[in-house]
């Protein structure tokens, strides 16, 4: 007993050491994907004011360009209404017959990061409004990630800048498509992977969201072809510049889809099968 | 002692703020992110004891991850550094031992004492960090690169600040 006591004094430090550090992995195991720590939610309980007040400065001094940026957006977007066309059928065309598929709704980021290999961004709006897991964010430059888990009012988004988000895209000009990977260096390029070498592609080629995406609607912007070389002979590796400058997100667009759970059904009668 | 002890409570909540507010958002390249937070644990008195500068890097570390959402992350390697710093301290000692009274600073033992020991401890923390981060040795050369990178800007602001803002 006492020859334990005189070890134990002895090597306190050490001990104290391997216990801190066991802690310390234990937490990163438990919360490495982060999302179910009630230390988080306790974060935003205690910090989100603070980080709002901050963030709200940050805003205040972006207003010119993103008051630009959304002046720009609302020309584009009046541009697409059926009345910025002649069109004789325009009263047999209006979209009546079809179901709504997509509905959007404007969210605010209150954290973002892009200097770790595995990304997040925390937005305002959580289950009282209506944000579920796996719904697309987008913001006007383009795609931004996914919802990953929602408090009732604060929701985490993975980023694209996260080494385990992979969203399916494709070249807009001829529609091959493949996984979009960010191997985590810089935060403005990321790379496409299996593009065939017979696909005939360009530097500048715009990148948008596949049609066989999952989580997006289909063309919403991803960013621009910089690079190609081919990989084994078989694929093209596609170095994209991402359109979506992940330092100056601040408003963002959530994109639901309602006939989520309907693709679902259908896409695992397959899996199944 | 209520001086060192209130001195250094104050630079404890001024780097976690200066950390998570300014240089959590810096980066240069994605390849060089300095975390000067660190800063604090090469600061602590000579004579504080081992079990203190665990608990305090444990804390400051907890902290970190709280604020930049990676529970363990920085705990794990502030207290690792922390560990190492009373090896790396005797190990730097000069001959007749660190004078009572005095502090780990570029003010008192110079500018090559700070650089070599403040750069090792740093280079530690953000060899854990970034290899932990990454959790795998795929890219091993370019996670090299940026601990390299890292400590080299992390080393150079630490060192600046000795400078201009906690000269004596």
């Amino acid at each position: 007993m006492r020859s334990l006591l005189r070890f134990l004094i002895r090597y306190h430090t050490v001990l104290l050491f391997l216990i801190l550090e066991i802690i310390a992995f234990i937490l990163i195991a438990n919360f490495g994907s982060y999302q179910k720590s009630r230390i988080y939610k306790f974060r935003i309980f205690m910090f989100s004011g603070i980080e709002r007040k901050f963030d709200d400065m940050r805003i205040y001094f972006n207003l010119a360009e993103e008051n630009k940026q959304l002046t720009q957006e609302n020309a584009r977007l009046r541009n697409l209404l059926p009345k910025a066309f002649y069109n004789p059928l325009a009263e047999w065309s209006a979209d009546s017959l079809g179901e709504r598929k997509y509905l959007y709704m404007p969210a605010r980021v209150i954290n973002n990061s892009t200097n770790r290999q595995y990304n997040y961004l925390i937005i305002d709006r959580g289950t009282l409004q209506g944000v579920e897991p796996e719904m697309a964010v987008i913001c006007q430059f383009g795609i931004v990630g996914t919802v990953k888990e929602c408090s009732a009012n604060y929701s985490t988004v993975i980023s694209v800048l996260n080494r385990e988000f992979s969203p399916n895209v494709m070249i807009k000009r001829n529609g091959f498509y493949g996984p979009l990977e960010w191997p985590g260096r810089n935060y403005r390029r990321a790379i496409m992977n299996e593009i065939p070498t017979h696909a005939d592609v360009e530097i500048g080629d715009t990148i948008v969201t596949s049609t066989i995406s999952e989580l997006f609607p289909p063309g919403i912007l991803v960013g621009t072809v910089k690079d190609y070389l081919i990989e084994e002979g078989l694929f093209y590796r596609i170095d994209v510049e991402l359109s979506t400058d992940y330092k100056k997100v601040s408003n963002v667009v959530l994109v639901k889809n309602l006939m989520h759970e309907e693709e679902l059904m259908i896409r695992n009668s397959i899996e199944n099968d | 002692m209520i001086k060192i002890l209130r001195r250094n409570i104050i630079r404890f909540l001024a780097l976690v703020l200066a950390q998570v507010l300014i240089f959590n958002n810096i980066e240069i390249g994605g390849y060089m992110i300095p975390y000067i937070y660190v800063l604090f644990i090469l600061l602590l008195p000579f004579e504080t004891p081992g079990w203190m500068t665990l608990l305090l890097a444990f804390f400051l570390g907890f902290l970190i991850d709280v604020f930049s959402q990676s529970l363990g992350l920085h705990t794990a390697a502030t207290v690792l550094m922390a560990f190492l710093r009373p090896g790396v301290l005797s190990f730097f000692a000069p001959r007749e031992g660190y004078e009572s009274g005095s502090f780990p600073r570029v003010f008192y033992y110079g500018l090559p004492w700070f650089l070599k020991y403040a750069t090792i401890l740093i280079f530690v923390h953000h060899l854990t960090l970034f290899y932990i981060e990454v959790f795998n040795f795929h890219d091993f050369f370019i996670t090299f690169l940026r601990v390299i990178l890292s400590t080299i800007f992390s080393s150079l602001l630490i060192v600046l600040s000795q400078f201009f803002i906690f000269r004596k």
